[in-house]
C-alpha cells in the first residue's frame, strides 16, 4: 500500500514537478494571501473571536450569521445582566447589524442597478462617437480617460468643494442655490453618480479596443443587406463585442457592489435616515457597514460577526460573477445548425423541383 | 487524481493557517494574550529585573530606544516632535524616543491590531486620550502604570496633578483594583473666537455666561437688519480698515457651528447638556443623557435658529470646519475652535486686520467655555467644559523594566515641558505650572493661554468602555446626532424630545449590538 503510494508521488512529482516550480511563486502568494484569510474567515464565522484577546475565542455555530440576517431585535445585555426598560421587563432594542446589513445591502444594489448600465452604455457611446475619428479625437480620448487616473480621495476633495452644502459651494454660488447637496439622499447619491463617472475610463478603452475587433466586412455586409444604423448596432456591434461587454459588465457590477471610496470622501455615509434611527446612513453601502465595525466601532471582539457579513456578501457578489460563466459559456449545439441548414437546402431543392 | 492539486493548495492553507499568530480560532489556536497578561514583576530588586541603579538610586539607561505613538499630529505634532528632540538631546545616550504620529481615528485599531498581530512593531508608549482610555484598558492594551513608575523612581504625587482629570485616569482593572492606566499631560477643549472689535463698536461687551451671549448675538443680528450694523473687515478687502455700516435688510447670523466638526460637537452637544445639569454615563457606563435638562438645552438652541415672535435668527450651521474668511470679514461674530489653531490664526490675524502685532488682541476675544451654554448660572455644573486630556499609556508589550522605567522618565519629561506644549493649546496638568513664572510670564500665555480655561474646570466627560456609542462623535449618532437633528431642516417636524429619546435608544441598540 505504501510502496503504491510512493509511486504515486513520484509519478506526480514526475510529470507535474517543472509545472509546479513554475507556478510556486504564484501559488504561494495565493495560498498565503487568498486561502489562507478565506479559509480563517470561514472558520472565524463560527466562532466569538475577540482579536484583542484571542483566548476570549469559543464556538457559536451558525449564530453570527442569523445574528444580522435574521435578528431584528435584541436583548440589551450589560455585563451579563440584561439591562430592563421602565416596565421591568429586559430592554429589548433593534439590533442595527441586522438593519446595517440589509439596508446597506439594499442601498448598494440598488446603486448598482443605476450606475452600472450608464458606466457601460455611456463609455460605449463615447467609444463609438470616437470610432469615427472626428477632429482632435486623440486628445477626446486622452480627457476621457485622464480622470479616471487620479485617485478617488483626490478628485472626491474637489466635488466636496464643488457640492458643499453652503452657498460657497461652487455650484451653489454659480447657481445662487442653498441646496445641501451632500445632506439629502437622493442628491447626495447623486453627487456619488457622478464621482462614479470618473471611473468610465477603463471601460471605455475595453469598448473601444472591441468596436476597433468588429470586422469592417460585417458592416459592409449588413449595409448590402439594408440594414439601418439601429440594425446594424443591434445586429453587428453588440454581438461584435459580446465579451467586452460581459467583461465590462461584470467587473463594473462587482466594483460597484464594493463601492466604497466615493461615499466615504463625500458623505460619510450620510445623512442619516431620521425617520428610522435603526437604520444606516442612507449612502451605507455594505463594505462600509464593514469598514465601521471594523474600525469606527471601537470594540474589537466581533471578528466572528464581521467574518460572517463578509462570507454572506462574498457569496453574493460571487454569486453574481459566476452569471458571467453561465452567460458565457459556448453555446454548443452539435451539428444541429449544419443539419437544420441541410434539412432547409434539401426542401428548398424540393420545393424547386430539381 | 483530479484531487491532487486541491490537497495540495489544502494541505498547504492549513500548515500556513497553524503557522499564523495566533492561528485560526478552533484550528488549534493559541493565545498569545496569555504570554503578555502575565502580572508584572512586582519589584525592581527581584533578580530577574534587567534595570540597574547606580549609586544614588537613580536607574541607569544605556541606549534605551523607545517607540512612541503619538495621536498628536497637527501643529500641536509639530510642538511635541521638538520636545522629544530636546528630550532625546538631554538623554544622549540614554534614552531614545522614535516618534509616530497616528490619526485620531485609527489609533485605536492600530495599536490593537499591532499589539495582538505584530507586537514587535507595537510601541512601548503612546499617547492617546484620556477619555477613551477605558475602551482599550478594558481589553487588555495597557498595563497599570504603577510598577513603571515605582522603578524609574520619578517624583509623581497624585496631589502634584488635578484630580478632576487624573481620578478618570485610574481604571479598575478585571479584578476589580483600581490602577493607574494614562500618566496625565493635559486637558484641552475649544474655546469661542469673537470679534471683538466689532462687538464693542456695536455698543455690547464680550460676553461672559449664557445670557449675555445671546442678547449680544440678538442684538447684533437686531442692528444688522435695521442698517445699523458697523463691522470691519480685514485688511485685504478693506485695506484702509474702515468701519462699514451694513444695509437695512442685512441677515447677519452672528453664531457659526461647524455641524460636523468633533471639536464643535464636543462644544455644543456634550458641554452644553453638562452645564446645564445632564450626567453623560450611568454607573454602567451607558448614555444618561436623556434628560429633561438636555432636552431643555436643545429646544433653546433650536429657537436661535427657528425663533418665533419676531425674533431674528442668530445661529448659522455648515457642514465643514470654514468659516474662519466670513470671520475676517465680520459675518461671523462668535466660532468656535480647537486652542491648537489660535496659534496659526494669531499670526494671520495680527497681519490681516492690518495692525501689525496688536491685531489679534485687538480684535479678538478669547472666550473659554465656562458658563457659556448655562441657562443657570449659579448651578454647580454651569463652568463645567468636557474637555479631552492627553495622556501617555504603556503597552502591554513591554515587558523589560529598564524599559517601563524609561517611559516614565519620558513621561515625567513631557509633563514638565508646559511652556512649550501650551503652545499647541493645551492646558498642563501639572498644578505646579499654573505658579510657574516661565508659565505665566510667557508672550503666548498671556496673550492666548490664560484664555483657555481653568483646569479646575474641566473634565472628561464620564468615563466609559461605550465611549463611542454613548458620545457618537465619530458616528454621528448619540449626543452629537441629536445636536445634528437640532437644526437639520429635515427632522423640524420632530420634537427634541423624541429626538433625544431616538438617540437614546439608538446608543444602547448600538450598545447591545456590539457585545
Amino acid at each position: 500500500m505504501q510502496s503504491h503510494l510512493k509511486e504515486k508521488i513520484a509519478y506526480y512529482l514526475k510529470g507535474y514537478s517543472v509545472a509546479l516550480l513554475l507556478l510556486l511563486p504564484f501559488l504561494v502568494s495565493f495560498v498565503m494571501f487568498f486561502v489562507v484569510p478565506f479559509v480563517s474567515g470561514i472558520n472565524m464565522s463560527f466562532f466569538h473571536y475577540n482579536i484583542a484577546d484571542p483566548s476570549d475565542t469559543y464556538f457559536v455555530g451558525l449564530d453570527n450569521y442569523s445574528y444580522f440576517l435574521f435578528t431584528p431585535e435584541i436583548p440589551v445585555v450589560i455585563g451579563g445582566e440584561p439591562l430592563l426598560g421602565p416596565d421591568g421587563e429586559p430592554m429589548m432594542v433593534a439590533n442595527t447589524a441586522f438593519y446595517s446589513f440589509w439596508y446597506s445591502l439594499l442601498y448598494t444594489f440598488l446603486f448598482a442597478l443605476v450606475i452600472v448600465p450608464v458606466s457601460i452604455f455611456l463609455p460605449l457611446f463615447l467609444a463609438s462617437l470616437l470610432k469615427k475619428r472626428p477632429y482632435g479625437y486623440r486628445l477626446f480620448r486622452s480627457l476621457i480617460f485622464i480622470p479616471s487616473i487620479f485617485a478617488v480621495s483626490a478628485t472626491g476633495a474637489a466635488f466636496v468643494y464643488i457640492f458643499s452644502n453652503s452657498e460657497d459651494g461652487f455650484i451653489n454660488s454659480l447657481l445662487g442655490t442653498r441646496i445641501e447637496w451632500l445632506n439629502t439622499p437622493l442628491s447626495a447619491w447623486f453627487v456619488i453618480f457622478l464621482l462614479c463617472l470618473y471611473g468610465i475610463g477603463a471601460n471605455f478603452i475595453i469598448l473601444a479596443a472591441g468596436l476597433e475587433n468588429v470586422p469592417r466586412s460585417l458592416y459592409e455586409s449588413s449595409l448590402i443587406d439594408g440594414c439601418n444604423s439601429f440594425q446594424k448596432l443591434i445586429y453587428v456591434t453588440l454581438p461584435g463585442i459580446k465579451y467586452q461587454l460581459s467583461l465590462c459588465f461584470f467587473t463594473t457590477l462587482i466594483g460597484y457592489m464594493n463601492l466604497y471610496g466615493q461615499n466615504r470622501v463625500l458623505t460619510m455615509g450620510g445623512p442619516s435616515d431620521f425617520a428610522h434611527p435603526e437604520r444606516p446612513g442612507v449612502t451605507h453601502t455594505v463594505i462600509y457597514v464593514i469598514q465601521d465595525y471594523l474600525t469606527g466601532s471601537g470594540k474589537f471582539s466581533l471578528m466572528g460577526r464581521i467574518s460572517a457579513i463578509c462570507i454572506v456578501f462574498g457569496l453574493i457578489v460571487g454569486g453574481l460573477a459566476s452569471l458571467r460563466l453561465f452567460l458565457d459559456r459556448e453555446k454548443k449545439g452539435g451539428n444541429r445548425h449544419a443539419n437544420e441548414f441541410k434539412a432547409y437546402f434539401e426542401a428548398k431543392k424540393a420545393a424547386e423541383g430539381r | 487524481m483530479k484531487k491532487m492539486p486541491f490537497l495540495l493548495l489544502s494541505g498547504a492553507a492549513l500548515a500556513l493557517a497553524a503557522c499564523q499568530p495566533g492561528g485560526v480560532p478552533g484550528l488549534g489556536s493559541s493565545s498569545s494574550h496569555e504570554n503578555h497578561s502575565e502580572a508584572p514583576a512586582s519589584s525592581s530588586e527581584e533578580s530577574d529585573s534587567d534595570l540597574t541603579y547606580d549609586a544614588d538610586g537613580n536607574p541607569v539607561f544605556e541606549n534605551v530606544e523607545l517607540d512612541f505613538w503619538s495621536i498628536s499630529i497637527g501643529s500641536d505634532g509639530l510642538i511635541q516632535q521638538d520636545i522629544v528632540d530636546k528630550f532625546n538631546e538631554e538623554y544622549a545616550g540614554k534614552i531614545h524616543v522614535n516618534r509616530a504620529e497616528r490619526r485620531h481615528d485609527e489609533f485605536s485599531s492600530a495599536i490593537v491590531n499591532t499589539v495582538i498581530n505584530d507586537p514587535e512593531e507595537a510601541p512601548d508608549i503612546v499617547q492617546g486620550h484620556g477619555e477613551r482610555l477605558r475602551e482599550l484598558q478594558s481589553q487588555g492594551i495597557y498595563l497599570p502604570l504603577e510598577e513603571a513608575i515605582e522603578l524609574s523612581r520619578i517624583d509623581f504625587s497624585r496631589e502634584d496633578f488635578y484630580a478632576n482629570i487624573l481620578d478618570d485616569l485610574y481604571l479598575q482593572d478585571d479584578a476589580g483594583n483600581e490602577h493607574l492606566y494614562g500618566f496625565p499631560l493635559d486637558v484641552h477643549s475649544n474655546v469661542i473666537i469673537a470679534r471683538k472689535d466689532i462687538i464693542e463698536k456695536n455698543g455690547f461687551e464680550v460676553p461672559t455666561n449664557f445670557e449675555e451671549f445671546i442678547a449680544v448675538c440678538q442684538g447684533l443680528a437686531d442692528m444688522a437688519y435695521e442698517g445699523k450694523y458697523q463691522y470691519r473687515p480685514t485688511a485685504q478687502t478693506n485695506p484702509d480698515l474702515e468701519w462699514l455700516t451694513a444695509p437695512s435688510g442685512t441677515e447677519l447670523f452672528p453664531w457659526f457651528m461647524s455641524i460636523e466638526a468633533l471639536d464643535d460637537a464636543l462644544s455644543y452637544a456634550i458641554t452644553g447638556p453638562v452645564q446645564n445639569g445632564t450626567k453623560m454615563v450611568d454607573d454602567r457606563g451607558l448614555p444618561a443623557w436623556n434628560t429633561q435638562e438636555t432636552i431643555d438645552y436643545f429646544e433653546q438652541l433650536r429657537t436661535y435658529m427657528y425663533p418665533t415672535g419676531g425674533k431674528r435668527p442668530i445661529i448659522k450651521t455648515a457642514a465643514a470646519y470654514d468659516f474662519i474668511s466670513d470671520f475676517y470679514q465680520g459675518n461671523y461674530i462668535f466660532c468656535s475652535t480647537g486652542p491648537w489653531n489660535l496659534q496659526g490664526y494669531k499670526t494671520i490675524f495680527d497681519s490681516a486686520i492690518g495692525l501689525g502685532d496688536g491685531g489679534f488682541a485687538e480684535g479678538v476675544a478669547i472666550i473659554p467655555l465656562s458658563n457659556l451654554f448655562a441657562m443657570d448660572e449659579t448651578s454647580p455644573t454651569a463652568s463645567s467644559i468636557v474637555g479631552t486630556s492627553h495622556a501617555f499609556s504603556l503597552t502591554r508589550t513591554v515587558e523589560s523594566d529598564t524599559k517601563k522605567a524609561a517611559c516614565m522618565v519620558f513621561a515625567d519629561y513631557m509633563s514638565r515641558q508646559y511652556v512649550d506644549w501650551i503652545k499647541g493649546g493645551h492646558l498642563p496638568m501639572r498644578k505646579a505650572a499654573m505658579e510657574d513664572e516661565a508659565l505665566l510670564n510667557d508672550p503666548f500665555y498671556l496673550e492666548v493661554g490664560q484664555y483657555l480655561g481653568k483646569q479646575e474646570n474641566f473634565t472628561l466627560g464620564g468615563i466609559t468602555e461605550y465611549y463611542s456609542e454613548v458620545y457618537g462623535l465619530e458616528m454621528n449618532q448619540g449626543l452629537n446626532e441629536v445636536w445634528h437633528q437640532t437644526f437639520n431642516t429635515q427632522t423640524q417636524g420632530k420634537s427634541i424630545a423624541d429626538i433625544v429619546d431616538e438617540q437614546y435608544r439608538n446608543s444602547i441598540s448600538i450598545i447591545a449590538s456590539y457585545q
